[in-house]
């Protein structure tokens, strides 16, 4: 399928495993600050807006109900941000190898967006647990997990086959993108409720994919609702088109990788 | 079905401007513009199955580039590549090696590179470790290798590749002279082994070695396509000439007469060459030969010498000699000195003749000047510096004075 096969699938999971690997080299700790990183930043919001802040949603007692709702929704952008950054920078990274050897060099791309999981996984552990001590434990709803977690990361990965490709030739989109995703992150209602926003905006706020991400995972786990299943197609659509231009985009450009890198 | 790869008007076009992401849009076939670099010309070429294919050429030639294009690390500019089979390149050592993992950690991570399962790379494990022999150092991380040793395990990790097609780019020498043995021969097999070997090297005799065709590239042109014997005599006949011109030109610079201090000069400094009583610059060897200095030193230049040399366009000094003026003293001022070489016996090059009038340590005055030597029948296997064993003399003369 899109001219992969089965070889190519092994070759990204090992391509995945790398990443892994190469990104906690020479720690001492090495993988464990794969679960250990996005723990200690759930737990320092859990505190900042459970213990200090207080901050609660209209109609809740207590103020766990706005870290769950929070966490469920910012879990997820970490998740993506970390997918997105790795991906981006996966060829640059990868420069040796791209030109010495010969692989389906978008492979590179779509194995480091799955990097993303890692913390997606802690987060929704993080959740679970927080969620069984405040006493709203999602109902049958969770079913459309798995939907949603495959639907965000076929999204991810679709917009790292982009940007990918076009931080080989322009290297100044890795150093603006940290930048850019925190004003996407505070331009979509993840920290804030969607009714918080003026009304005008809040329409648009449906053509943002990243919030029909964050808004499916609060209407599976928190609002024990099935998302929104127009958002999921439209959500579909939109990585289907990114994912094929995309890839179109990078077998045309990744002839010229190696005199670029 | 036949292996075989079909290069059909292949080009490659380096910008001058860089590249800017147009990339991944366009579509459209790239031509030179002005200042862009082209790096393969419209290259047609066919290699059939059992071909060993090597590329000759000086750098920049466009060797790497069009080997680079087979393996389908970068596409052409224009024209098309059609291969059967599946290509496996060597192009850089040691690529995927990470230093802080250990030898055998890294040849995992190698075969990871290359998509291959962990219990495909325990298969082949313990032959790689025994190839690369380096001992207990095998579990130590290879940031604590040597250079010699971090090649060696480099080039372990690709000796049981298994190829269709191969291509190689200058990977053919690592480590001391032993593992280097080892590894020649380690090629040799695995090029064996390969349907379709394309080589590229600087190496003339691993050419030779391995190859059954060979092309010679010029300015991204296939200047010369054919035997690895024909091909590689006429590439390094073509780099000598090459690089006698470049020899020419620096040797030229020393060219003239100069007076470094006052009262010190050359009145003639000449070459005399068989019967002919003309100053020659064109020396037919095994004739007698007669190099001539006259020079005026100060009246109290006591202790004066004259050092001659004659120095090989290839900066190789063939004699070099000091001597006293004393003996060579026709007046206070003036002296003669002449050498005879009956018969001429340097070989055919081209020579540069310096002669400096010297006080003590300090040079007076100096004089170049190039001379060429032919041979009517140039001896075969090579050129040699002399054409055989003779004595060279000097000796003093009083009639110098009939000769000029």
């Amino acid at each position: 399928m899109f001219g992969f096969n089965k070889q190519d699938i092994r070759l990204a999971f090992n391509l995945f495993k790398m990443n892994v690997r190469d990104r906690y080299l020479g720690s001492s700790l090495g993988s464990f600050w794969a679960i250990a990183n996005p723990f200690f930043m759930l737990a320092l919001y859990t505190f900042v807006f459970g213990f200090v802040f207080k901050v609660r949603i209209p109609g809740a007692e207590t103020t766990l109900g706005y870290v769950i709702w929070l966490i469920i929704g910012y879990g997820p952008w970490m998740a993506t941000v970390e997918a997105i950054m790795a991906s981006t920078t996966s060829v640059v990274g990868a420069a040796g190898v791209v030109k010495n050897m010969a692989f389906k060099t978008e492979l590179l791309p779509i194995s480091a967006s799955f990097v993303g999981i890692i913390s997606l996984g802690v987060s929704l552990f993080f959740l679970l647990v927080l969620m069984t001590f405040a006493g709203n434990v999602p109902d049958w709803h969770i079913v459309w997990l798995p939907l949603i977690i495959m639907l965000q990361f076929f999204l991810i990965l679709s917009i790292g086959l982009w940007l990918s490709a076009i931080n080989v030739f322009v290297r100044d989109l890795s150093i603006a993108l940290p930048n850019m995703l925190t004003i996407i992150m505070f331009l979509t209602p993840i920290f804030y409720p969607m009714e918080s926003m003026p009304a005008a905006v809040q329409k648009l706020s449906f053509a943002n994919p990243f919030f029909l991400i964050a808004d499916a995972y609060r209407a599976s786990l928190e609002r024990h609702q099935s998302p929104s299943s127009i958002g999921l197609i439209c959500l579909f659509f939109l990585s289907l088109m990114l994912f094929i231009s995309g890839l179109a985009a990078f077998r045309r450009a990744k002839g010229f990788f190696d005199s670029a890198l | 079905m036949e292996l075989h790869i079909t290069l059909h008007e292949v080009s490659k076009i380096f910008s001058a401007e860089g590249m800017s992401g147009r990339e991944l849009f366009s579509t459209a076939v790239q031509t030179a513009a002005d200042g862009d670099k082209i790096a393969v010309a419209e290259v047609s070429l066919t290699i059939q199955q059992g071909e060993r294919l090597g590329i000759v050429g000086r750098n920049g030639a466009g060797k790497s580039t069009l080997l680079h294009m087979i393996a389908g690390l970068s596409s052409p500019s224009s024209g098309s590549i059609e291969i059967n089979g599946k290509v496996t390149s060597v192009m850089t050592l040691g690529v995927g090696v990470r230093d802080d993992l250990t030898g055998r950690e890294n040849i995992y991570v190698d075969g990871e590179i290359q998509g291959k399962a962990r219990n495909e790379i325990d298969q082949v494990i313990d032959e790689i470790i025994a190839f690369a022999d380096l001992g207990e150092f095998i579990d130590y991380p290879v940031r604590t290798y040597s250079t010699g040793m971090k090649a060696r395990l480099a080039f372990s990790m690709i000796s049981h590749i298994d190829p269709e097609i191969l291509i190689i780019d200058e990977a053919l020498s690592v480590g001391d002279a032993n593992f280097s043995v080892k590894a020649t021969a380690r090629i040799m097999e695995i090029c064996a082994r390969g349907k379709i070997v394309i080589i590229v090297s600087h190496g003339m005799q691993a050419i030779k070695d391995i190859c059954n065709r060979c092309i010679w590239m010029e300015n991204g042109h296939v200047t010369m396509d054919g035997s690895p014997e024909a091909v590689t005599k006429a590439y390094i006949d073509s780099v000598r000439a090459a690089d006698e011109l470049q020899l020419m030109e620096k040797f030229q610079k020393f060219i003239g007469v100069r007076t470094l201090q006052a009262g010190w000069s050359f009145k003639q400094v000449a070459i005399f060459n068989g019967e002919s009583k003309e100053k020659r610059v064109l020396l037919e060897a095994g004739q007698a030969t007669r190099f001539v200095v006259r020079a005026l030193t100060p009246i109290s230049a006591a202790g004066a010498s004259v050092r001659m040399r004659i120095t090989r366009l290839d900066d190789l000094v063939v004699f070099d000699e000091l001597f006293s003026t004393e003996a060579f003293r026709l007046h206070d001022q003036s002296i003669a000195l002449e050498i005879e070489m009956t018969p001429l016996v340097l070989g055919a090059a081209i020579y540069r003749l310096d002669v400096s009038l010297e006080a003590g340590a300090i040079v007076c005055a100096e004089s170049s000047s190039i001379f060429e030597v032919f041979v009517f029948n140039p001896p075969t296997g090579g050129k040699p510096m002399l054409l055989y064993p003779a004595t060279v003399a000097a000796i003093s003369t009083d009639s110098l004075e009939e000769v000029c």
